[in-house]
């Protein structure tokens, strides 16, 4: 990517409508906004190139793109950007490198950004979901594991409002199914 | 999104199945197993999880303090330090329970994507796992280390894996090389080969050279479009008559003279080459030329290799596109420094390199190094902690006197050289890729039994050198008068050879409770409720196995090879616990004092429970462990000749060794001899082994500068993360975590170079 591109400024508009200007770079921490500013910059484009990933600098790099995020709240938009901007020199595991995203211990900027409430987080995982940020899913993935890390499944269904919809008879057949996996 | 009532409960039932999935596969196996009890949703999820990936491990699989090492597998769950033969009794019994759990429930079955097989389990066992997923199970993609021929059949003929698998691997011979091939074996591969070469496989292990392969045995029509390949570079007598006439030689047929003839360079990414040679044969080295072609290779390991800095230098070069690289040189069979050229190209050429495991000691010198049998000590770091170590724990435990630099044998650099000792025992496991496979040891061992042998070295080398002290306030003989009432003699002693371990040791438990009215219930009940498959004998009833008696006799505590010490440790590991009991920890008083195990921070020590209900380990619980005060054991009878140089333990280790403190034994007179300075702690250890990785600081440092993307590195069989810590990328030790506090702190700003952030 240029340096042009990198620094063009994409203006994300909130579900209420709130704007959040930031560099293009950090938009395309989204690889649904990265998939969709690429394509505008196709059609801009249009037939002088159809590598999305060229590096040829046009004159809308120095424009300000504007994109709507409906399905995301201000205030989950507003997490999001600051994550993105914090992160801006991280690297981060491979997408399809599924051992390594989920093995990596949480980085402990994120543990703290993510001490949320939880309607919060749940809407952070659910937003990092829908815009394909994987390693703002997988951190928020992980806040949530450890409310289940080491407890009991009693605990478990304590910690989330879960009903044990179980007889004792199917749970004790789990326990003999998965028995070779126990450690002990 | 939907707007909602701020809530303290993190609104689950909201998240669809995709995502709580993506939450359960950043947990560990024991929560996944946890989950498939919540409730039926849970359970659907978990479920596929737990299947998914299975790893049929034979020996302990070692887990991290500070993360999920080899998240996406589930194993079986071995304890750390369980002999061989036993270990694997285990593993067998819970592959049985997996069977079991796939004809009952077929959903589980149904699950299995991937599962890595493993011989030295039972033969009947692996074949039926392999029956009913290669027939029922619809998910199955991958089986990996299938080593059996005898299996090719089941593996081609499945209903489901006749279509679906793609992996293909050649099964050797034999599982050891340059035996006898069976007459059939070359016939039925071809026939194999036949069945499964398709455009399909992406996954292929081969025991023989591709050429051979190719050109006499299978006439390939198209390249192969292998993702993921690997060779096993060892020689086998296959019969010359198969590799006479080549099924290409026209010129329409050439005959092929390139890997790359064979695999599709744009398509393969994994290459492993696992040698078992000491030397690279000219094939091999050809072979290594031909890699450079595979341009597009994203991971490497060379396992087992002769380092041949020549070939290999130019072959990095061209390996621009490597993410991962593992390399395990050897040299005269022992592990050896990557060589700084070798470096020093990676470093220039590699830098998507993610994952590094290699052996480098180019940049910083060993703290200890041995050089015409004189011990060399280098401290680089000088924080507090290292300062500890380098002032308490190699100065006054381990180099204690001014003469024991000077090493006499191998075996006195095995006492010493706790550094090497770490990796030579298994503290530190093997791994094929430690984040994403499981890292088993290739022995059994812990932090605990590798302090207990770091101190039986110790203490026998100390013995041997006279360099023991006299405690003149502690006098066996005296106790002895005073306690004629535990009526054991020397004669009852002499016969232990052929007496039944349990005998003697509750004979003295019951006298040691009745007379002390120490209540060693808790500790019976830990040992006793512990359920072991194997044998369901009582304690008190218990018989010790045939060899333990006489095997106790001569256990020796120091050996010219490594393996040895570790070999003997395993034999006589009944011994071991009877010794030790719990975790010691030395008073101000030099004496030893017990914790009990659930009190130790170390969580393995659980696990030698499974020993001890086997083998009756009632002995563990004659020690006073469950007492916090100094040992003040009467002593009945013991053997003037205890310090025989044979064995670090008291020669007469029946009768003395319940009886003395670890790590003491008497002179003729009676007074207690013990180390002249208190015994390794599991602490010293941890701290010796953080002080290793704050040595390597530079080494380190340059892996971080030269390796923007590095995530993972096994530096020297020390497997560390990296992680950000206030804006800069630094490492953390993966195992034995405990409260490391790094050295790294503020690299990035030190030097103008920009390339690490």
């Amino acid at each position: 990517m240029s340096d042009a591109k990198k620094t063009q400024q994409v203006v994300l508009v909130s579900g209420e409508g709130e704007q959040f200007s930031v560099d293009r770079a950090i938009a395309e921490r989204s690889i649904l906004l990265k998939n969709y500013l690429n394509d505008m910059h196709d059609h801009a484009a249009s037939d002088s190139d159809s590598d999305s990933d060229s590096e040829s600098n046009h004159e809308s790099s120095t424009e300000t793109i504007t994109m709507p995020v409906p399905n995301v709240r201000s205030s989950v938009l507003g997490k999001i950007v600051e994550w993105a901007e914090h992160h801006r020199g991280s690297t981060f595991p491979d997408e399809d490198d599924d051992d390594s995203r989920k093995s990596a211990p949480v980085d402990a900027w994120d543990r703290e950004f993510l001490k949320v409430d939880q309607e919060m987080l749940y809407e952070i995982i659910l937003a990092a979901n829908y815009l394909n940020i994987k390693p703002l899913l997988d951190a928020g993935c992980k806040v949530v594991a450890e409310m289940i890390r080491g407890r009991s499944p009693e605990e478990i269904r304590r910690t989330f409002n879960i009903v044990n919809d179980f007889t004792p008879e199917e749970e004790a057949a789990i326990r003999r199914e998965n028995e070779w996996a126990e450690d002990r | 999104m939907d707007e909602s009532k701020p809530n303290s409960v993190f609104p689950w039932d909201k998240l669809s199945d995709d995502l709580l999935f993506d939450i359960f596969s950043s947990l560990p196996q024991p929560d996944r197993l946890s989950l498939c009890l919540v409730n039926k949703r849970c359970n659907r999820i978990a479920t596929k999880l737990i299947y998914r990936r299975i790893y049929l491990n034979d020996s302990n699989v070692v887990t991290s303090d500070f993360m999920d090492l080899a998240i996406n597998w589930t194993l079986l769950m071995i304890p750390s330090y369980l002999p061989e033969e036993r270990s694997r009794l285990l593993a067998n019994k819970k592959l049985k329970g997996l069977i079991k759990t796939f004809i009952r429930n077929p959903v589980t079955l149904k699950n299995v994507q991937w599962i890595r097989i493993n011989w030295d389990l039972e033969g009947e066992l692996q074949k039926r796992i392999l029956e009913l997923l290669c027939s029922e199970g619809t998910s199955l993609q991958r089986l990996e280390n299938i080593t059996d021929p005898s299996c090719n059949d089941i593996i081609a003929n499945g209903k489901v894996s006749k279509y679906q698998v793609t992996s293909f691997d050649m099964a050797p011979p034999n599982s050891l090389p340059e035996l006898p091939v069976p007459e059939n074996y070359i016939p039925n591969l071809k026939i194999y080969l036949r069945q499964r070469i398709s455009s399909r496989l992406s996954h292929m292990t081969l025991f023989i050279d591709p050429l051979k392969l190719f050109n006499y045995l299978y006439l390939l029509k198209g390249k192969l479009q292998i993702v993921d390949l690997k060779f096993h570079w060892r020689r086998e007598f296959f019969d010359p008559i198969y590799f006479k006439n080549p099924i290409r030689n026209s010129s329409t047929l050439p005959p092929l003279r390139d890997l790359s003839e064979i695999f599709d360079v744009r398509s393969l990414k994994v290459l492993t080459v696992i040698s078992w040679n000491e030397q690279l044969l000219p094939r091999e080295v050809e072979m290594i030329k031909n890699f450079k072609e595979f341009i597009y290779l994203e991971d490497l390991s060379l396992i087992s290799i002769k380092q041949d800095t020549k070939l290999l230098v130019p072959l990095f070069e061209y390996l621009k596109n490597l993410k991962r690289i593992k390399m395990d040189f050897l040299q005269q069979y022992s592990p050896e420094s990557t060589n700084p050229e070798i470096f020093l190209t990676i470093l220039l050429n590699c830098n998507k390199l993610q994952f590094i495991d290699m052996r480098f000691e180019g940049m910083d010198l060993p703290i200890i190094s041995i050089k015409d049998r004189t011990v060399d000590i280098l401290q680089k770091c000088q924080c507090n902690k290292c300062n500890h170590v380098f002032n308490k724990i190699l100065k006054e435990k381990l180099f204690l006197f001014s003469e024991d630099i000077y090493l006499e044998g191998d075996h006195e650099a095995a006492t010493k050289d706790i550094f090497t000792m770490m990796r030579a025992l298994s503290l530190l496991p093997y791994s094929k890729a430690c984040d994403s496979y499981p890292s088993v040891r290739t022995q059994p061992m812990n932090l605990h039994e590798f302090v207990n042998i770091m101190n039986d070295n110790l203490f026998s080398y100390r013995k041997n050198k006279n360099q023991l002290v006299k405690d003149f306030s502690r006098n066996i003989f005296k106790k002895l008068e005073l306690n004629d009432s535990l009526n054991l003699n020397n004669d009852d002693n002499n016969d232990s050879h052929t007496t039944p371990l349990s005998f003697h040791n509750d004979d003295y438990r019951e006298q040691f409770n009745n007379d002390h009215e120490i209540n060693n219930d808790n500790n019976n009940d830990e040992y006793t409720m512990s359920e072991v498959p194997v044998n369901e004998t009582p304690v008190n009833e218990f018989t010790p196995n045939e060899n333990t008696n006489d095997d106790l006799f001569d256990y020796p505590i120091y050996n010219d090879a490594n393996d040895n010490i570790h070999q003997n440790r395993n034999e006589n590991e009944n011994a071991v616990i009877a010794w030790e009991g719990g975790n010691t920890q030395p008073e101000e008083n030099g004496f030893m004092t017990t914790r009990e195990p659930s009190e130790t921070p170390n969580d393995e020590l659980v696990e030698t429970e499974v020993e001890v209900e086997e083998d009756g380990g009632i002995t563990v619980n004659f020690e006073p462990n469950t007492n916090n005060g100094t040992i003040n054991i009467p002593i009945t009878n013991f053997s003037t000749n205890a310090s025989d140089a044979s064995s670090g333990l008291p020669s007469d280790f029946l009768g003395m060794s319940n009886i003395l403190p670890p790590y003491t034994t008497c002179d003729d007179d009676g007074y207690l001899l013990k180390l002249p300075h208190e015994v390794l702690t599991e602490k010293d250890v941890i701290d010796c082994y953080h002080a290793l990785i704050h040595h390597y600081r530079a080494t380190y440092i340059a892996f971080l500068r030269g390796f923007p993307k590095l995530r993972f590195l096994m530096l020297n069989d020390i497997p560390s993360v990296v992680v950000e810590e206030n804006c800069e990328r630094i490492f953390q030790p993966a195992l034995y975590h405990a409260d490391y506090k790094t050295n790294l702190t503020g690299w990035s700003c030190s030097n103008s170079n920009k390339n690490g952030r």
